[in-house]
């Protein structure tokens, strides 16, 4: 009786599974009909309403490319020392100072400084691991960077690599609190390191017209977490980067109409529009609020 | 009663991991066909990315270009679902500054940027290889592959 069921099950089982199959295999064995223009008009037609929007962020060895190497100083005291991490006890400030490190990571690389860059991918990992970002800065990239210490490009592309990785297993895990501290981190430490290094207001330095454009990395980081702010720590970051952001509302915009130039087929160049100018006052002001609100980060203030 | 249930149990999970594990795009972009450019000169841009998509989605990607920099955006999606149709679009006013259909669905395009600028890259699939059947069901990835290189010094036109 026992055999019996079984031999019944696994028919029917082996039925479905072959069914399943054979749909499958009609599906790859018919050649594929082509629409024409007619019919591709009226699909167009038919595209819904936009299904997602991606608010996109640049990462901090980006934000922080603009400093010339050879015309700037490495300053250690800028940095939040590594042997901070300790400090880090719960998950908000754990993910918060990632964004610190992960920042103070790609100054060290962009300076090609070899210790300081091995050190703090090395608490970059410390911190990921603490909050379950498992795999995104492993052994493997921590050799390579050791093993091309002496070529900045890599250095750069690891500590970008280090950021993206991150990012990318917190989309993938969907887990947008995590990516709206890390990069409320990120964006805040950014912000402090470019605004130390310029040690003297000059509207041509290229250093403050770089500053005054991250308003654009702020803005499209506060509209991508919008969808988000009931979260309390999504909320939180928004309360932190809120003073920022009315600052760079008071940004004044020169500069007329966007112009598109077209240099043949498959390229283009865009210019014209939207040059930021940051004032002296909004400077001074921009600098002094970045640093507050980055104490309180790497001081645990809650 | 137990064993139908279990049996219709694994014919849902054999027909739905297929598409559950096609669903995974995060890394669309590096590992699709999307078109890269050799030149060491040329950097990833971290804010590449992929998505999943439909014949009759249309996704949005707002991205912040920094000035005096050239940069090369390119699009990959599965083989039947190509030409990809994508516009470029002045966040403040809507306006679509370049519609890709006017270079005949090119799938790359290189842009410079004399200043800092958002710009929101808008995209679709025109799926001219796919059936009627398969537009309406089959999801895929599209992916967007950036990279950017610095102005030539000759070319620094900032006009402050």
């Amino acid at each position: 009786m026992n055999l019996k069921r079984i031999t019944k099950s696994l028919f029917f089982f082996v039925s479905c599974v072959m069914i399943v199959l054979s749909c499958k295999s009609d599906r790859t064995r018919r050649s594929a009909g082509e629409f024409v223009d007619e019919e591709t008009g009226e699909i167009i037609e038919k595209i819904e309403d936009i299904k997602k929007v991606y608010n996109l962020c640049p990462s901090p060895a980006e934000m922080l490319s603009i400093i010339e190497v050879s015309e700037m100083q490495f300053k250690t005291d800028l940095l939040n020392p590594t042997t901070n991490v300790d400090k880090y006890l719960d998950m908000r400030s754990l993910t918060l100072n990632l964004g610190i490190y992960v920042t103070d990571l790609a100054y060290a690389a962009i300076f090609g400084r070899r210790e300081e860059t091995i050190n703090y991918l090395e608490s970059v990992q410390d911190i990921a691991e603490k909050i379950r970002i498992t795999g995104t800065v492993n052994e493997q990239l921590i050799e390579r960077a050791k093993n091309n210490v002496n070529y900045i490009d890599s250095l750069f592309n690891i500590s970008n690599e280090a950021f993206i990785n991150m990012i990318f297993f917190c989309e993938k895990n969907e887990r947008p609190s995590t990516i709206m501290l890390i990069s409320t981190g990120a964006i805040v430490e950014s912000l402090y390191l470019a605004a130390n290094m310029i040690e003297v207001y000059d509207t041509s330095d290229n250093m403050i017209r770089h500053l005054a454009d991250q308003g654009y990395a702020l803005d499209n980081m506060i509209t991508s977490s919008q969808s988000e702010s009931g979260d309390p720590n999504v909320a939180y970051a928004l309360e932190l980067l809120k003073p920022l952001m009315d600052i760079y509302e008071q940004v004044e915009v020169t500069g007329g109409r966007m112009t598109i130039k077209k240099e043949g087929v498959g390229k283009l160049v865009i210019g014209g529009k939207s040059k930021n100018k940051l004032s002296e006052q909004d400077f001074i002001k921009l600098k002094e609020t970045v640093a507050m609100i980055r104490n309180n980060i790497i001081s645990n203030i809650n | 009663m137990k064993t139908i249930r279990i049996c219709i149990f694994l014919c849902i999970w054999f027909i739905s991991v297929p598409y559950i594990w096609s669903q995974d795009c995060s890394t669309y972009h590096e590992i699709g066909d999307c078109i890269m450019d050799r030149n060491k000169d040329y950097k990833i841009y971290s804010q590449s990315r992929s998505a999943v998509i439909s014949a009759t989605d249309t996704v949005e990607f707002s991205i912040v270009f920094y000035g005096q920099k050239d940069y090369i955006c390119s699009f990959c999606t599965h083989q039947k679902f190509y030409p990809v149709n994508f516009r470029l679009i002045d966040p403040d006013t809507r306006e679509v500054l370049y519609n890709n259909k006017e270079d005949n669905y090119i799938e790359s395009l290189g842009i410079g940027f004399d200043v800092t600028k958002t710009i929101i890259i808008q995209v679709n699939v025109l799926a001219r290889k796919a059936k009627p059947e398969e537009i309406k069901d089959y999801l895929s990835c599209i992916g967007l592959l950036m990279q950017y290189k610095n102005y030539p010094e000759k070319k620094v036109n900032l006009r402050m």
